[in-house]
């Protein structure tokens, strides 16, 4: 296997799959930069391209079914993801984000002023289109007879979560991003 | 020598003092020993500094935190494992803020915060804490300074996870399926228990076997003929019924060549089982009805001492006991009278009208199956002396029949009934027969018996038809001889 995958190191989990959160968990990180950059989509295969992991995950519609692996999607493939798949879709992840640092730490200064004043978070123009834009996504992705997207049924619910990811998505642009979130994956996962 | 190593970021400045002890050259030394840390977050006047303690608490603090925000599970429980309390601690703040708590009396205070002076209190955005983290993982990764020290992050075990949530969440799976089964157990308390209904025998089989077990009232053996037969076998009991209704219903063989044959099979059959022992004392008698193909389809008992002594005979061993009643029915029948005396001499020959008459009076059979046994109508000639032939007044009789039956209503069927109905000239019915015993039993029933109105001048010119009621409710009219061509 690539040397890259090399540096995050396999988590003693059973069956050496991803746990349902980590699917969760990664498919909606992606989701998220989706809805930051509009080419993302692209973006992410020419990554996986770029850093040779196409082995791995072979062209679009390999990583559509990779990531049709989070339960909560509408085409949930009832697939397991297997410890490398969820390797190149973190090192992906981690990738696209450090692309964005900027507009990431820009769209988090203006929820941090924004929340100063009480105002809210549509008066940002890029953080509103940000935030409408993973509604979209997440609401035509997701299969909303799931419990765990019935918790997300309102706005302000989808808002919390979007907030949420791109403070994560920070996180992966650091030094040590990739391994941090690969970490933090298995939480409450290993033995 | 003292080195100093500078890690700048937007929001946060980490300096490190520390000495190398290994006097390279000026342009590669690595720092081995630190001596202190200073760490500058945002536009704060607060300074965070200490020793390596700090530093270490400091690091680990950061990447336990770091890692809690991204996968949404505390990581606390990892330090109460260790037991002392961290220097540096990070907590949530709510909405964009994080929250700093440093436990160290060597906190530099900037000016004024000389009141806490044992416990720092900062107040971290999450960019100011990402660049906290990204100033320590710079660190981390720069080989020049402290190497020895290297990222240690770990996944939570589930153990500790577990604890994190709360034992209401947790207990309420558990809560709402109990609270459904409750609920189904209470609607279903109201659903009725369903019946059991036994499945209805057909109503011409049931009459039938009544009355081939009844003796006829009046007649005097019954009191010491019927403990016997109730301890006989039940198929001895439904062998003798069986006998009755084929011996009435059924045409007999009349071929004397066969009749013959049928006789010598039976005696050779009888004789093959026959046991040698034979502990009776009286003669026995039996009546046995024989199928075209040598099956003994039935018997029955002339004298007492037969019925009493049936186990010893062979007979119920060999009586074949059809599936389907109502076929076997029709099937032509031979009867012979058998004997077997107490000398283990067995005698068959056939039966004959004068063996009933020279029945002893008393026998429980003797008059009984003619008089009991259902008799189909015999209500018309076999032949019409003055038969119609046209072909159109067939059809029109044969439609006029059709239109008659057609509108009334039928009794429930358990099988298919069909009749042989008589018509003159005008349409009215002269007269009607049942064709099998099962539409013999429910004659009554049918609209038949209302339809009759014409007397049976037999010199008029008459048709036959056939009309037949499936048990789909379907009525079939047709020319008993078929349409005319």
């Amino acid at each position: 296997m690539s040397l890259i995958l090399d540096s995050l190191p396999d988590p003693n989990v059973l069956g050496e799959v991803c746990p349902r959160r980590s699917r969760m968990q990664i498919d909606f990180l992606l989701l998220a930069l989706e809805a930051l950059d509009l080419k993302a989509s692209e973006a992410m295969l020419s990554t996986v391209k770029d850093l040779e992991l196409d082995s791995v995950i072979p062209g679009r519609v390999g990583l559509w079914l990779v990531r049709s692996t989070n339960p909560l999607r509408r085409s949930n493939q009832r697939r397991p993801l297997s410890l490398s798949e969820a390797k190149v879709l973190v090192l992906v992840a981690c990738h696209l984000a450090r692309r964005l640092t900027v507009l990431i730490r820009q769209l988090l200064l203006g929820y941090q002023q924004l929340s100063d004043k009480q105002l809210a978070l549509e008066h940002h123009f890029r953080l509103a289109d940000y935030l409408s834009r993973f509604r979209a996504h997440f609401r035509a992705r997701m299969n909303p007879r799931r419990a765990g997207v019935v918790v997300y049924s309102t706005d302000e619910k989808l808002d919390e979560l979007a907030i949420e990811l791109l403070s994560q998505l920070l996180l992966c642009t650091g030094t040590n991003g990739p391994q941090r979130l690969w970490s933090s994956l298995f939480d409450g996962e290993v033995a | 020598m003292t080195i100093q190593r500078q890690y700048t970021l937007p929001n946060c400045n980490l300096i490190l003092e520390g000495l190398s002890t290994h006097a390279g050259g000026d342009f590669a030394e690595t720092m081995d020993i630190l001596v202190s840390a200073e760490c500058h977050l945002g536009n704060s006047a607060q300074v965070l500094k200490g020793d390596r303690a700090f530093f270490e608490s400091l690091i680990a603090a950061v990447s336990q935190y770091s890692q809690e925000l991204l996968s949404g599970l505390p990581h606390h429980y990892l330090n109460q494992l260790k037991g002392s309390a961290p220097t540096v601690q990070l907590t949530q703040a709510g909405g964009p803020y994080h929250h700093l708590t440093m436990r160290s009396p060597e906190v530099a205070n900037g000016s004024e915060m000389a009141g806490s002076s044992n416990a720092t209190e900062m107040k971290l955005t999450t960019v100011q804490l990402f660049d906290l983290v990204e100033a320590i993982d710079q660190f981390l990764a720069d080989s020049q300074t402290l190497p020895e020290m290297n990222l240690s992050v770990e996944s939570l075990p589930r153990r500790y996870a577990k604890a994190a949530t709360p034992v209401v969440q947790r207990a309420l799976p558990a809560a709402i399926g109990a609270s459904t089964l409750t609920v189904a157990a209470a609607a279903l308390f109201m659903v009725p228990v369903p019946k059991f209904t036994p499945p209805e025998r057909p109503a011409a089989e049931t009459s039938q076997d009544v009355q081939g077990e009844e003796p006829a009232p009046g007649s005097t053996p019954v009191e010491t003929a019927e403990p016997a037969a109730s301890e006989q076998p039940a198929d001895v009991v439904a062998a003798a019924a069986a006998l009755d209704d084929r011996v009435e219903t059924s045409p007999s063989i009349t071929d004397a060549e066969q009749v013959a044959d049928l006789q010598q099979q039976l005696e050779t059959k009888i004789r093959e089982q026959l046991s040698d022992r034979l502990e009776f004392t009286e003669d026995l008698v039996y009546r046995v009805a024989v199928s075209e193909q040598g099956d003994l389809i039935g018997y029955k008992y002339v004298n007492d001492a037969a019925l009493l002594n049936v186990d010893e005979t062979p007979l119920p061993g060999l009586t074949f006991i059809p599936l389907n009643q109502e076929l076997v029915r029709q099937e032509p029948v031979a009867q012979f009278r058998v004997t077997f005396t107490p000398l283990g001499e067995l005698a068959v020959e056939p039966w004959s009208d004068s063996d009933r008459a020279a029945q002893p009076p008393d026998s429980p059979e003797a008059d009984t199956p003619e008089a009991d046994a259902p008799e189909i109508t015999a209500e018309l000639p076999a032949t019409i002396e003055n038969e119609i032939v046209t072909p159109v007044l067939i059809e029109d009789l044969n439609q006029r029949l059709y239109r008659a039956l057609r509108d009334r209503q039928l009794p429930e069927l358990s099988s298919d009934l069909t009749y042989r109905v008589r018509l003159d000239e005008a349409g009215d019915v002269v007269g009607y027969e049942a064709l099998d015993a099962a539409s013999q039993a429910v004659l009554d029933e049918t609209p038949l018996p209302g339809l009759a109105t014409a007397d049976g001048d037999t010199s008029a010119p008459q048709a036959d038809f056939r009309i037949a009621f499936t048990q789909n409710g379907v009525l079939e009219v047709s020319p008993w001889k078929g349409w005319p061509r």
